[in-house]
């Protein structure tokens, strides 16, 4: 019943630091994620995350990573399982494996700054063996999250989440509908080349580089050999008080065995940025939407479109708080329209969160919708994959329906 | 640059390493029109950036928009003062936030420093100045403003 548990969420508002932003749950439930039988599949959990971070709606897996063409390998619990990101990105301080640098013609190593929102995670390009299930991506570009290796320069700004306390995780799965993190435009030598990745001459000296697309931190599923055109990200449905842990199922690859079939799955194309679009209320306004497991809550629209008020504590100034638990309808469909379909969701009261929930209808509105957001007016995050099986193709492979896209 | 190389591992203890510091950070130049700064400074920026300018007047503030060569949007609000008092950005990047906050992004780092991230979207409130920011991989908006700053009237749903 106390706000405590809902800090490590969505907003920080420094002004209101005192509001229990550094304290720590009463009750942590920390949960291996569960082990499944089919080779082309890993187990899910969401519970409080690594450490007892007291993650809310934090999506974990299991990731083992090995030294390329070896036996030697670590297993990295409490991955954040993101469909918002591409890539794998483990922290330095729990990884034990000497893994090598990647290096560009010069002989330079690669290193990378990432854009979380507002957070970032600055470290070395390494190599890894990337193992899920059975499936097997070998010598994967991957991130290392720290500055063991290479001092973070100046110009990768934004403020490091380089620890598991400040990214509530011990890395990042990124399994979302891109094969890199960047693609074509970090590979430019022109100023067009946004400058995520850099190359240094030594641990002090690192300047943006442009880094060829086959050398960039890249979707692990990508890169399998088989079952490599997409995930199936399946999880069990929450009550409206929410959930101490909710289990699930990764499933790897759409339509290329007989455990990962498309059916008639509702299928949302998604424009170059990922975006699809959501209609609110049913038969209102189409807004441009974003699917994002990597999101712990669902952000949508406004008070004034949604007649839901904002909670009152200090802590929880993100988030809706509905005197009762309250259901709306609205549609989804591609970006251009294409395949609607209705859905209803619940957003409960945030300020109702038991101490041991890290589950729960968590959902705030978009600061800055709707004039700063282009009309971005719907980040679905985890709540809408509970009791779904949400389906990320990726790009340029081949699939059941034209990717990329989400389907549900 | 093959001498230079080999002789890394110890550059720091070194004199000319300042030299070699120097040389990386003048690749990344500071801070030009951000946050409190004059107007004059978004030309320079424009230069620096090899960035496109659009200009529009509005009631009792100009805004002007800098179309980076990355496809990134960014925007100064500036005041009749002829001080930025806000600063957006949308595209498919996040910008340079020390390029966006100036003088004022060692203040947000260091209120920010420790904290957890938001992921999807946040707000954050700093004394004089609020932050917002979201998106996800590939596709970021977002603005800041100095409180202080704005003109009178001015709303920050104003601010796109």
């Amino acid at each position: 019943m106390t706000p405590k548990a809902l800090f490590p969420v969505a907003v920080v508002s420094v002004l209101c630091a005192c509001g229990g932003t550094a304290k720590q749950p009463p009750v942590c439930v920390v949960v291996d994620a569960p082990a499944t039988v089919e080779p082309n599949t890993i187990g899910l959990i969401v519970d409080s995350g690594p450490q007892c971070v007291g993650y809310i709606n934090g999506l974990f897996a299991s990731v083992k990573i090995c030294v390329p063409g070896t036996t030697t390998c670590q297993i990295i619990d409490h991955m954040l399982v993101d469909t918002g990101s591409s890539g794998v990105r483990v922290l330095e301080s729990v990884l034990h494996l000497a893994l090598p640098v990647a290096t560009n013609a010069s002989g330079q190593g690669l290193a990378e700054c990432v854009q979380f929102v507002l957070g970032t995670t600055w470290g070395p390009v390494a190599l890894a063996d990337v193992m899920m299930g059975n499936e097997l991506a070998q010598s994967l570009s991957i991130q290392l999250i720290g500055e063991t290796a290479y001092t973070m320069p100046a110009d990768c700004t934004g403020t490091p989440n380089m620890d598991v306390q400040t990214l509530g995780s011990n890395g990042v799965l990124g399994v979302g509908p891109r094969m890199q993190d960047c693609g074509a435009p970090c590979a430019l030598t022109s100023r067009s080349n946004p400058g995520l990745y850099y190359a240094c001459s030594s641990a002090h000296a690192c300047a943006m580089a442009a880094v060829p697309v086959t050398q960039q931190v890249s979707n692990p599923v990508g890169a399998f050999p088989v079952d490599n055109n997409g995930t199936i990200i399946q999880l069990g449905a929450i009550g409206p008080r929410g959930e101490t842990s909710v289990s699930g199922v990764l499933t790897f690859g759409i339509g290329t065995q007989t455990n990962n079939g498309l059916g008639s799955a509702t299928v949302l194309a998604i424009d170059q940025m990922d975006y699809f679009s959501t209609t609110f209320p049913v038969g209102g306004t189409p807004y441009t939407s974003v699917l994002d497991s990597g999101s712990n809550g669902l952000f949508f629209l406004n008070t004034a479109l949604t007649n839901l008020t904002m909670c009152t504590s200090s802590g929880l100034s993100a988030w809706y708080c509905p005197a009762s638990t309250t259901s709306f309808g609205a549609t989804l469909s591609s970006f251009n329209g294409a395949s609607p379909s209705t859905v209803v969701f619940s957003v409960g009261d945030a300020s109702k969160v038991s101490a041991s929930a890290a589950a729960f209808d968590m959902a705030g509105p978009v600061p800055g919708f709707p004039n700063d957001t282009a009309g971005l007016g719907f980040f679905w995050g985890l709540p809408f994959f509970y009791g779904r099986s949400v389906y990320t193709a990726i790009e340029d492979k081949v699939t059941p329906g034209v990717g990329p896209y989400f389907a549900f | 640059m093959k001498p230079l190389r080999r002789s890394f591992p110890c550059l720091h203890h070194w004199p000319w390493a300042a030299l070699v510091l120097a040389l990386v950070l003048q690749l990344s130049p500071a801070a030009r029109a951000a946050l409190g700064d004059d107007v004059s400074a978004v030309a320079a920026d424009q230069a620096r950036l090899q960035a496109s300018l659009q200009v529009w007047r509005k009631d009792n503030y100009t805004i002007h928009e800098l179309a980076l060569p990355t496809g990134t949007k960014i925007r100064h609000f500036v005041g009749d003062s002829g001080k930025v008092f806000a600063v957006s950005w949308s595209g498919g990047w996040r910008p340079n936030l020390r390029d966006i906050m100036g003088d004022h992004y060692d203040g947000f780092i260091a209120a920010t420093r420790g904290k957890r991230m938001a992921r999807g979207v946040a707000r954050i409130e700093l004394p004089g100045m609020v932050v917002v920011m979201g998106g996800h991989q590939r596709a970021f908006f977002g603005h800041v403003y100095l409180t202080d700053l704005v003109p009178a009237g001015f709303l920050p749903e104003e601010i796109r």
